[in-house]
């Protein structure tokens, strides 16, 4: 504390400034690893639950204990769809339309995809405040050790001593700024990495889920 | 549908004031636990040496240098008892050597004769003896002149040698500028304090006070570290009378404030 107190005003501004990336970035990996674990569990248990069950109706009634999970948007997205094009044939009283009609799988497939998307970027949410922080605080904390360096330079010249005791206080509360930019950057860097990686396989597991559900609907519905 | 459901997602509003505390606790373990530890001078004690070129009789003039040293080194346990170590003043001596000066050849004497073989003439040995007297009293002579050319440059900048001590102001002065120097930290340009120090009888720093501060805490602090740090190697005030003087530090040195 005391050697922030002695730090110049540009160096407490870096120092200010690389507290708040340290901060942000590990409010984001808290708020990441919540909502990516919670994800991966509802996931699983979502898509057990999915192959268990025999009828989407069934399923679209429990979707509330699977809410954390991607794919329970993705089966809401199709199943939605499926109902709408049900609807359409029920009020043209042509049984034929679905069977027939491929681009109903296709308006499916879409909103599938649309719906992957969508889970994809709110995902990766705040994962480029990461990045940035992970590219940029080691940065910023060179900026402030170069000039707190400086003005210990100046000062040294202005006392006229080159002891230790002059030298010393100056570079050490410059190298502060360093040490912080590097405590910000670390662990900004190992979340990014580590969410990149989860995020990845949950995108994978929403490709499998997407394709699965469009073979069951071709399957059941459009050969009625 | 779809938009009820990704609203149950927590946010990370609540995660960051998670993090801000976090960040609040290790904080206050690094402010507490001193982790970054202080950046405090060298405190040990140092011990001051003056270095004095002390007149040694030249061994061409045909007498052991012993006898010479003997001369300089035996008039100061006469002198002022507490004198401090810098203001060994060699003037106050002028008067003292000549006494050992004129023994040095009644002892020197003894140790011929008994060399001198008895058949000898009683003639030879007095005329050896009056010149080595005549030598012993030149040499004296040199030394005394050369003390009196020294006169206030030796011991103490501008002392007069009087009596041991008579300079304190100047003594201390030199302390707090040696200290000063080694604890010297400033922010600002130039800055300077003007400063009373009272100096107990015990050679303690009794009593600092600041009569102007510099305006830079840095050099406010480093100039109290200063004088607690020279006030650790004091010696006594002369006469064991308090002292009290007022001095003006700037990172160039200590002035003397009249």
């Amino acid at each position: 504390m005391g050697m922030f107190a002695a730090t110049g005003l540009v160096v407490k501004l870096v120092l200010i400034v690389l507290l708040y990336f340290s901060v942000v970035s590990w409010g984001i990996i808290f708020y990441k690893l919540l909502q990516v674990y919670r994800a991966n569990g509802a996931s699983e248990r979502f898509l057990e639950f999915f192959w268990k069950a025999k009828r989407f109706d069934a399923i679209g009634s429990q979707l509330d204990r699977f809410e954390n999970s991607p794919l329970t948007v993705l089966f809401q997205e199709g199943y939605g769809e499926l109902k709408r094009l049900q609807e359409k044939v029920v009020e043209k009283a042509d049984p034929s339309i679905v069977s027939t009609d491929l681009g109903g799988i296709d308006n499916i497939a879409r909103a599938l995809r649309r719906a992957t998307t969508s889970e994809i970027t709110r995902l990766e949410k705040y994962l480029t405040f990461l990045a940035t922080t992970g590219a940029t605080a080691p940065f910023i904390g060179l900026f402030g050790t170069v000039w707190g360096i400086m003005t210990a330079f100046e000062k040294i010249g202005q006392s006229g001593s080159a002891s230790l005791a002059v030298v010393a206080p100056g570079i050490a509360e410059a190298l502060i700024a360093t040490a912080i930019g590097l405590v910000a950057a670390i662990p900004a860097v190992m979340g990014y990495n580590h969410f990149q990686h989860k995020i990845k396989v949950l995108i994978s597991e929403m490709d499998s889920f997407s394709t699965e559900f469009l073979n069951i609907v071709q399957r059941n519905f459009a050969g009625r | 549908m779809k938009r009820g459901l990704t609203a149950r997602y927590p946010g990370p509003g609540g995660m960051f004031i998670v993090s801000f505390l976090c960040h609040a606790v290790a904080l206050a373990i690094v402010a507490n636990w001193n982790l970054f530890g202080e950046l405090k001078p060298d405190e040990t004690p140092v011990t001051y040496v003056d270095m004095v070129t002390l007149p040694v009789a030249s061994p061409q003039s045909g007498t052991p240098a012993p006898a010479a040293e003997k001369a300089v080194e035996a008039p100061p346990q006469p002198a002022a008892p507490p004198a401090p170590p810098p203001v060994m003043s060699h003037p106050v001596q002028p008067a003292k050597p000549a006494k050992p000066a004129a023994k040095a050849p009644a002892a020197a004497t003894p140790g011929n004769a008994k060399e001198t073989p008895a058949a000898e003439s009683n003639d030879f040995t007095q005329r050896m003896a009056k010149l080595e007297q005549l030598a012993q009293e030149r040499r004296q002579a040199e030394v005394l002149e050369r003390l009196k050319k020294k006169g206030t440059r030796t011991g103490m900048p501008g002392a007069k040698g009087a009596e041991a001590g008579s300079d304190y102001p100047t003594y201390l002065q030199s302390r707090l500028k040696d200290a000063l120097k080694e604890v010297m930290v400033s922010q600002t340009k130039s800055p300077y304090v003007i400063a009373t120090i009272t100096v107990s009888p015990d050679g303690r720093i009794a009593q600092y006070h600041v009569e102007k501060g510099s305006g830079d805490p840095l050099f406010d602090d480093a100039v109290q570290r200063a004088v607690t740090l020279a006030g650790k190697s004091l010696v006594p005030p002369p006469g064991g009378a308090k002292f009290k003087g007022m001095f003006r530090f700037r990172p160039e040195g200590v002035g003397i404030n009249k």
